[in-house]
């Protein structure tokens, strides 16, 4: 029973097959820096299944300050040991290993998923989230080797129930109805009926269908009005309802554009990249020889009588689902299996596919955003500066009048880099006041969001950041850009 | 810490700039933070302050824990369940951080006295429900002291930090008594519950919601009036689910589970530590900034959308409008004197005439020809009657509507 599960509340979420992912899923660590560690904490909590942490160094009592995983009484302990210790502490479903040393060597390993401190994992065939808490300033870094999701779950997911282009038994249907009669049944008509009605109506009368915009909202909204007849249409839930759904009259070229842009290789084998191009592949044959996708199973809740709604859904979308089903699946010729079809079909309107840059990419070169007046992108530029003089000094620019000097000249050349004329003095200023510093409640913001965005390229579901996001911790403000 | 606490910044406040070294570190170590919940919000606050400097921690939340909390309020474990979580909470804060200080209350927020809520410079509340957040949102609003000129004694301004999640998705928002927004401002801006409508859950049902929902607010009722329904009672809930069952199957509609049913019924909101985190976090920042004077405040609603189709995430700061005829924070505020041995008829010279005098909703004074003689009685009796008889409220701040202006009348009883 489900209240016996203490998964619930996230399954509820992103489902059995989502916590499956998660709970076969592996995750490497590198760096026990706060960041890092919050990030993996909100994984070990929903559940991933194993956790391997690296890190050279041992507990100081800065780490007591500023990570919860590591307690007062561990100093001088190996932190890597600690950490995991009190992660999986709080988790039993979970299991892992630590290792104290400098390089990891990944060869032979899976990974479903690495986190890393601050550039120490550049390349990399796995997904990476990179991480970098400065003061009050975070950063996240997202990249992925091969990004196809097809549960992209939107906010607002959009139906496709064929009111401008009905298939045959749901012609039948729709002209076997007149909207006309007594109150109660017109009342109960449901609203894709009155759609196509009032497509039809206002064919007759224009000689074509609505297109511009304000054909489809002002003057189909007037023909759609006109067919209440004697009825006030505002107190009428049905047609109502059609007012509120009017953009399912037309057709949505949306998904069109999306299938379009998808790039899929050509490869064989086993996995989920060649799964998605064989049925990326068996839609468009599909799409190609019966002018639409296949008709997936989502039918949204209308007005009308019960008997009405159970036999449009059951016997007349219901059965033009399986129908489509089967001859989806002979395209796709047992590559993939029945459970994955089902998933895709019922995802086909918002499919996507996200190529990302590689961080040696936008190390190399940043890509130009034309977001001059954002903090956040001037707080980028600061942090690669920062980082630069990292690099160069192995140390973090203070306050001292020299530090401050050399770190302007960095900046100097990372504005040329990303076509920026200069950043404020006084944002110089202030980024040299936290030399490096960790703050916890910095990391665990970061922490929380990242964890999301893992969750998201674990599970395969939601579409995740695509690149990086700042956070302006000092202001409050956080943006995305693609770099 | 010491990076933001002793070194100078040019984009902070300049308190921050004058009080920054010894005094700032002194002051954060010595202030107190209220946290109001011990759930999946209370429990990363309270990491959060403990790490960020704070000694003394207070925390009231009057629930006990489930097993469904564990996979995000990190401080519970399976042997917890059924202990109280504000006690469990502070139990564990302060063996893995010994130099900070949890004291754990059991109670509801309402069973403190104003005075309580006095020594928290900033309270931060991980609350489930609208009335709690309307509550202490009230609290705050009354404790701000003005002076002979109307302005507002410095110190007096207790912020109030609110955050919430649903799923992915979060906001939060700070709370600063008469400068911002207040909480009752933008009550009307709270999305609307999910409702199904009755004709459709007792005639046409359609989903497997509507027969769920049946069940739950008609049969319930019919069959079993005399049984209170308890919503973690395993019986009760599987007699709603194969209730449930039995009518979808006459409607031949598909899809009633137990887990829908327990979703439905206990309008189960899903939660996950990642979403928690983040929001609890950001709230303790702001916190922090307002302590320290460091950055600039939130002003005043950041919202996190973590589930966005176009970019992955979407955020947004909006600056939340006050209200003007807002009836906890509105500008027109009166603060009258009276003796508890005065008669209310005392208030007819004290006050604007022809006012409509409320306190709680319950009529004190009306001008209402119609209705006056109802309350005629109440105007010869002494404060002091009326506080004994429960028609008057001590602690709550009376409503007068002049025409139509809205008026917070603050009496101080002598």
């Amino acid at each position: 029973m489900s209240s016996n599960d203490k998964y619930d509340r996230q399954v509820r979420i992103w489902g059995r097959h989502g916590q499956e992912k998660l709970q076969n899923s592996r995750v490497l660590l590198l760096g026990c820096d706060p960041v890092g560690v919050e990030t993996l904490k909100n994984l070990v909590l929903p559940g991933i299944g194993y956790v391997v942490i690296i890190d050279n160094k041992l507990v100081t009592d800065q780490d007591v300050e500023n990570n919860f995983f590591i307690p007062y009484d561990t100093i001088g302990q190996s932190r890597a040991k600690v950490v995991l210790e009190n992660l999986l502490e709080m988790n039993i479903d979970v299991k892992g290993e630590w290792h104290q040393i400098d390089n990891f060597n990944i060869d032979g390993q899976q990974f479903d998923l690495i986190i890393a401190n601050e550039k120490q994992c550049l390349e990399t065939k796995f997904n990476l989230i990179e991480l970098q808490t400065y003061g009050f300033l975070g950063r996240v870094r997202l990249y992925s080797p091969s990004c196809q999701i097809i549960e992209t779950k939107p906010m607002n997911p959009k139906y496709d129930l064929r009111i401008f282009n009905p298939f045959q038994e749901l012609k039948e249907y729709f002209d076997s109805i007149e909207i006309e009669g007594d109150v109660d049944y017109v009342a109960h008509i449901p609203y894709i009926v009155i759609l196509y009605k009032a497509l039809q109506k206002y064919h007759k009368e224009k000689g074509k269908y609505p297109s511009t915009f304000q054909e489809k909202h002002k003057d189909f909204m007037q023909v759609i009005k006109s067919l209440c007849g004697q009825l006030e249409f505002q107190y009428q839930g049905n047609f109502y309802e059609a007012i509120e759904n009017i953009d399912q009259a037309f057709d949505n070229d949306n998904w069109k554009n999306c299938l379009e842009q998808i790039e899929i290789e050509q490869n064989d084998g086993e996995g989920y990249k060649y799964k998605f191009s064989t049925l990326i592949s068996a839609l468009r044959q599909f799409v190609l020889i019966h002018g639409a996708p296949p008709l997936g199973k989502a039918f949204p809740d209308m007005k009308c009588f019960t008997q009405t709604y159970v036999h449009l859904k059951n016997n007349i979308y219901g059965i033009k689902v399986e129908k489509d089903f089967q001859i989806f699946k002979d395209l796709c010729q047992n590559k993939v299996d029945d459970e994955t079809i089902r998933l895709f079909i019922e995802n086909i309107q918002e499919l996507k596919t996200i190529n990302f840059r590689s961080i040696q990419q936008e190390l190399d070169q940043p890509n130009q955003v034309d977001d001059y007046e954002n903090d956040c992108y001037i707080w980028y530029i600061l942090l690669r500066s920062v980082n630069e003089y990292y690099r160069i000094n192995t140390k973090w620019p203070s306050q001292n009048q020299d530090d401050i000097q050399q770190l302007k000249e960095i900046v100097e050349i990372q504005c040329k880099l990303v076509g920026v004329d200069n950043v404020p003095q006084s944002y110089i200023q202030e980024i040299c006041r936290y030399e490096g510093s960790k703050l916890h409640m910095i990391a665990s913001v970061l922490g929380g969001m990242a964890s999301q965005e893992a969750v998201k390229l674990i599970t395969n579901q939601f579409v995740p950041i695509n690149n990086t996001l700042i956070y302006d911790g000092l202001k409050s403000e956080a943006s995305i850009f693609e770099f | 810490m010491n990076s933001i606490l002793n070194t100078y910044s040019p984009l902070s406040k300049e308190s921050y700039n004058i009080y920054r070294g010894e005094v700032m570190r002194e002051a954060l170590f010595t202030q107190k933070v209220l946290v109001i919940g011990a759930g999946g919000l209370g429990c990363e606050i309270l990491k959060c302050l403990a790490l960020s400097g704070i000694k003394e921690i207070h925390v009231i939340d009057l629930d006990t824990i489930d097993l469904t909390n564990l996979n995000r309020q990190f401080l519970f474990r399976m042997k917890d369940v059924g202990k109280y979580k504000a006690e469990v909470a502070a139990e564990f804060i302060m063996k893995r951080i010994p130099s900070c200080k949890v004291i754990p209350y059991t109670k509801k927020i309402q069973e403190f006295a104003v005075n309580f809520y006095e020594e928290f410079p900033v309270i931060i509340a991980g609350l489930d429900n609208i009335e709690a957040r309307r509550w202490i949102n009230r609290v705050v609003i009354q404790m701000v002291q003005r002076d002979e000129n109307d302005i507002v004694i410095d110190g007096s301004r207790h912020y109030l930090i609110d955050g919430g999640t649903e799923g992915l998705n979060g906001q939060a928002r700070v709370i600063s008594p008469f400068e911002s927004a207040c909480y009752e401002c933008t009550l009307s801006q709270l999305p609307k519950q999910l409702q199904y409508q009755m004709c459709t859950i007792a005639s046409t049902p359609r989903l497997p919601e509507h027969c769920i929902a049946y069940v739950y607010e008609v049969l319930w009722q019919k069959e079993q009036p005399d049984l209170k329904l308890d919503k973690d009672n395993f019986d009760h809930m599987n007699w709603i689910y194969q209730k449930a069952l039995e009518r979808a199957k006459q409607f031949n509609i598909e899809g009633v589970t137990y887990k829908l049913t327990l979703g439905v019924v206990k309008n189960i909101i899903p939660a996950v530590a990642s979403t928690n985190a983040l929001i609890a976090s950001i709230c303790t920042v702001e916190c922090i900034k307002i302590l320290t004077g460091n950055g600039s405040q939130l002003n005043n609603y950041i919202q996190w959308y973590g589930q966005n189709h176009q970019t992955g995430v979407g955020i947004n700061v909006i600056q939340q409008e006050r209200l003007d005829e807002c009836t906890e924070c509105s500008i027109q505020q009166l603060q009258i004197k009276v003796k508890r041995t005065d008669q209310l008829s005392i208030l007819l010279t004290l006050l604007p005439p022809d006012i409509e005098l409320y306190c709680k909703g319950e009529t004190l004074i009306t001008n209402n020809n119609l209705r006056k003689q109802g309350f005629a009685h109440l105007l010869n009796q002494t404060f002091q009657e009326l506080i004994k008889n429960n028609i008057l409220d001590e602690n709550v701040v009376l409503k007068a509507i002049d025409r139509n202006k809205t008026l917070n009348i603050r009496v101080q009883y002598e």
